[in-house]
């Protein structure tokens, strides 16, 4: 799946658990930049990323999310394994 | 281990400073050693020569200057006072107005330049008596005023010979997690204790995923102590089965209830560790009682592990509402009293009034905690006697929240603040307030100008009419119970 679709998902994912819109999918967009987007959200987000694509995140996986761009890569990485 | 009176105790944390060549702290992945930090405490003091505050508010960074300004603060007879960097401006003003002071350190911002090398300092030791306060750490308070908690030497060396007397058997090669804020008083625990042992310890980044931070740390650093909140543990649930932290020899739990469900499967990733459950408010300073969790037989109530019995020089009495001693078993009010205990908050004599009583020449806190004894002496926790909330371990008058929420709806409306359980099982905070008139973004902007991150509720629901209970008074059970479903 291309970066562009995922990052779509990924905006209506942020959307059903923060409520909101007000941001812009970015490689660069970090977890602070988005309102309400704290570790408790962190965990909902990723839990619905996970259902969405079927896939469950390693442990390790977690450390390296540092911006969107490196959460898209490893969306792809693990789709792909 | 030490045995300290306090002077021995900052005595073998100087004396670790002065002789020891081995790492004291790992900060963002960069490990500085106790020569390090004794250059930095150098550096600080020369900052302060004309210092002449009591106490000192420290904007607490995860900085090698923040811990460097605690002990300065220590060695030159001082105080401190740890606010947090996202505290809202008011929130500083009000500690300011408390503590009597102007003064704030930054680590950052002021940037104190390293000394000149050629000077041949030692650090000062101008230890202060056991009377004066090691540290003052600030609470919710039910009336949108912090509460100020001083913790004298007295306390804190009580607390350390308590902590001594746990039998946990540790040395100078141990590494512990130090995974609080500062103004968090686990924290004093997590780097006081290495630090008198000549040990080391490693912190998790305030913007970082601090559970996923925490495992890595556990592993990939051998970590071998571990206090933590028990929230940690829902975070990683889902990972356990990666987990393997085998070099961690003691693993303690506190600030919130300890479920034996996740226990038992945190015990699996931690094959070698004595698992804890401490308990204590910020009042009877860190914790005061523990648990050690026997898989075989854990003791537990609705499925939340006992919090134990008392540590050295700490009395825990079960009293019902007209303060008399209730008999084995019995649900009743948990007062603390003993060596760790606050002097009293800081310019509240209506709470040091409400709060602390004196019975048979005894000093008893009311720790608002609900509890009953079983025949063995073991505590067993059973909620609060209050709404006051426990969210990721921080400790949340509702009342403080539901205070500052009512100056910003409509007139006369009511607000309820309340805990409640995610989905994944983790505890929010969420405001539930009975009028339409409101726009949810706009409160939480004004609410983050007065109320430290932790305490703005992740969601703002509007119900259209509060049930009551029998005695007339909003039902927040009912609430709950609605919000949930």
């Amino acid at each position: 799946m291309g970066a562009e679709e995922i990052k779509n998902t990924i905006a209506e994912l942020l959307f059903k658990v923060l409520n909101h819109r007000n941001f812009e999918m970015r490689d660069d967009l970090t977890a602070p930049d988005v309102e309400g987007w704290d570790s408790l959200h962190h965990m909902q987000i990723l839990n619905e990323i996970e259902i969405h694509f079927g896939f469950k995140f390693k442990l390790k996986d977690l450390n390296k999310m540092k911006d969107m761009g490196s959460l898209v890569a490893i969306i792809q990485e693990r789709m792909s394994a | 281990m030490i045995r300290p009176d306090h002077h021995q105790l900052l005595d073998t944390v100087f004396n670790h400073l002065q002789d020891s060549q081995d790492p004291a702290m790992m900060i963002a992945g960069k490990a500085w050693t106790y020569p390090e930090l004794k250059e930095r405490v150098l550096a600080i003091e020369s900052h302060w020569i004309k210092n002449k505050e009591r106490g000192i508010l420290i904007v607490a960074h995860d900085h090698i200057d923040t811990y460097a300004a605690i002990l300065a603060c220590w060695s030159l007879g001082k105080f401190y006072v740890p606010i947090h960097p996202t505290y809202p401006e008011e929130r500083v003003e009000q500690i300011k107005t408390i503590i009597k002071t102007e003064y704030v350190f930054d680590p950052i911002q002021n940037s104190v330049p390293a000394r000149i090398a050629e000077t041949d300092w030692t650090l000062t030791r101008a230890f202060p008596d056991e009377e004066s306060w090691a540290y003052v750490l600030f609470t919710s308070g039910s009336t949108g005023e912090p509460k100020g908690v001083p913790i004298g030497w007295s306390n804190l060396s009580s607390f350390m010979k308590g902590f001594c007397d746990l039998g946990y058997e540790l040395n100078k090669r141990d590494r512990f997690l130090q995974m609080f804020d500062l103004t968090f008083d686990l924290s004093v625990m997590s780097f006081l204790v290495p630090l008198s042992l000549g040990a080391s310890f490693y912190t998790v980044p305030y913007n970082s995923l601090k559970y996923a931070v925490i495992a890595e740390l556990l592993e990939d650093h051998q970590l071998s102590f571990a206090l933590m909140v028990p929230s940690i543990l829902t975070y990683l649930s889902p990972y356990f089965d990666e987990i393997n932290a085998k070099h961690l020899r003691y693993s303690l739990f506190c600030g919130e209830a300890l479920h034996e469900d996740i226990v038992h499967q945190w015990a699996q990733c931690v094959p070698h560790a004595q698992i804890d459950n401490v308990y204590g408010p910020t009042e009877n300073t860190i914790f005061c009682t523990r648990y050690t969790f026997d898989s075989a037989q854990p003791l537990t109530h609705q499925g939340i592990l006992s919090i134990g019995s008392e540590m050295t020089n700490v009395a825990c009495a079960i009293w019902n509402d007209h303060q008399q001693v209730l008999p084995e078993d019995e649900v009743g009010n948990l007062w603390l009293s003993g060596h760790y205990l606050t002097s009293g908050y800081l310019n509240r004599p209506d709470l040091n009034q409400s709060q602390f009583v004196m019975k048979d020449n005894v000093r008893w806190y009311n720790s608002g905690d609900l509890a009953a004894r079983n025949k063995e002496g073991q505590l067993l926790y059973m909620g609060r006697q209050d709404s006051q909330l426990k969210i990721q371990g921080f400790r949340i008058e509702a009342a403080e929240v539901e205070f500052q929420l009512k100056k910003l709806i409509p007139e006369g409306s009511r607000v309820v603040a309340l805990g409640i359980p995610n989905a994944l099982g983790l505890m929010e905070l969420v405001a539930v307030v009975e009028n339409e008139e409101w726009d949810p973004m706009a409160i939480k902007e004004a609410l983050a100008k007065v109320l430290p991150p932790y305490m703005i509720p992740s969601k703002l629901i509007n119900m259209q009419s509060f049930p009551l209970n029998s005695n007339g008074k909003v039902d927040r059970k009912k609430i709950t119970e609605w919000v949930k479903y």
